[in-house]
């Protein structure tokens, strides 16, 4: 709540009131207030330096600024970067990482499984005289037909009624003779368990 | 002598702190507002590390921030307007105008100077070599009044200091400080108050 006397003062400051008047209102409590509210004025209109000799050595001494920061423009690209790059390639480490897990420890018989599938798949884009052996001419009607290129010569095939693959391509082969032979052997069994078991079965008859 | 306030003129023949551009007058509400929006320009100028547009921000503002300093410091007051400014134009890329006065920006640095300074004088000056306080008080009335200023609760004191010796209108403190103008002219009077019964005791 303010006071009669506070009331007054600002009349009197918004020239409403005189001092007179103020005094004859307020005796011995207005005196003062107004005193010292002129002193304080004074000192607001108090005389002051010339502020350019101030200026010219605070100027001297003003550091350098760069002009104002560019706010770089954000751009649909930028937007794709960050919203698709990066959680992509983040997925990608993800599954490459759980692969290699995953491999290094499933069972052998898993590893080997999946070591010849890679093989088969590998061995479908391989060169023609790899696969077909020296005799045989990449880009044959036969290669056409069936994509696999064939392991053993043309004259040969009659032979071989059970057409077995691994074997075919081992003879083919010359050079990977003993890893071809490994593989089939690991293959044998699972791949072709119908003809295979029945070989091995044999002797034991 | 008491003097009658003018009754033509605004209570207070305060020095225009606009009034330092010539082709800028505020004698009418749209004139103030283009000053104000000139000292819109100024600070954005200013911001954009162009110096002129510091150096008449300086120009403007230099009385009311020596008035203050002189009124607390006595000497180097220049020295106290000068750090205030470096201040400000180190601070003025992190400015935001919130609609309070540029003034009143200027002015919360210009606190912190003059309580930096009167540290070091504290540091530089032990006690022990100091004149007695009380006698040197009654020779420098001005420095009485304003360490009796520094006395009063925060925002009197802020009141007082923006009215009284920078110049602020009403309108500006109350801007500057968040206030009406009727609760900014209530604090006038309640720290006149309390500074009239600081000066007595002292």
């Amino acid at each position: 709540m303010r006071s009669a006397l506070d009331r007054d003062l600002a009349r009197w400051e918004r020239g409403e009131l005189s001092l007179a008047d103020l005094g004859l209102r307020h005796p011995g409590r207005a005196g003062g207030m107004i005193a010292l509210y002129q002193r304080l004025t004074d000192i607001g209109v108090a005389a002051v330096p010339d502020p350019e000799p101030g200026w010219v050595r605070l100027r001297q001494r003003l550091p350098q600024r760069p002009d104002v920061v560019q706010v770089r423009t954000v751009g649909p690209a930028f937007v794709l970067r960050r919203l698709v790059a990066r959680p992509l390639a983040l997925a990608a480490a993800l599954v490459l990482l759980g692969g290699a897990i995953g491999y290094a420890a499933a069972p052998k018989a898993v590893n080997h499984r999946l070591s010849s599938f890679w093989e088969s798949v590998e061995n479908m884009f391989q060169d023609e005289p790899r696969q077909g052996g020296p005799d045989r001419t990449p880009g044959s009607p036969r290669d056409d037909e069936h994509g696999l290129a064939p392991s053993v010569p043309d004259d040969e095939e009659g032979d071989d009624g059970d057409g077995e693959e691994g074997e075919d391509r081992g003879d083919g082969d010359d050079g990977d003779d003993r890893e071809d032979g490994d593989d089939d052997h690991r293959d044998g069994p699972s791949e072709d368990s119908g003809e295979g078991s029945g070989d091995d079965v044999e002797p034991d008859d | 002598m008491l003097r009658e306030p003018n009754p033509s003129t605004p209570p207070l023949e305060r020095p225009n702190i606009f009034a330092s551009i010539p082709d800028v007058r505020t004698e009418t509400d749209e004139a103030e507002v283009r000053t104000l929006d000139l000292v819109q320009r100024l600070v954005e100028r200013a911001r954009e590390g162009r110096e002129d547009a510091f150096g008449d921000l300086y120009r403007r503002y230099h009385a009311p921030l020596f008035r203050l300093a002189r009124a607390h410091l006595g000497d180097g007051a220049e020295d106290a307007v000068a750090e205030t400014f470096l201040r400000a134009w180190k601070g003025l890329p992190g400015y935001k105008d919130t609609g309070a006065p540029f003034l009143a920006w200027l002015y919360g640095i210009a606190r912190h100077v003059i309580a930096d300074e009167f540290r070091r004088r504290a540091r530089v000056e032990p006690r022990a070599d100091l004149p007695d306080g009380r006698v040197e008080w009654k020779v420098d009335d001005e420095l009485t009044l304003a360490a009796a200023i520094r006395g009063l609760p925060d925002e009197q004191r802020q009141v007082i200091e923006l009215k009284f010796l920078m110049g602020a209108t009403n309108a500006e403190v109350a801007a500057a400080l968040g206030k009406s103008e009727g609760a900014v002219n209530a604090k006038q009077w309640r720290a006149l108050g309390a500074l009239r019964k600081m000066l007595e005791e002292a």
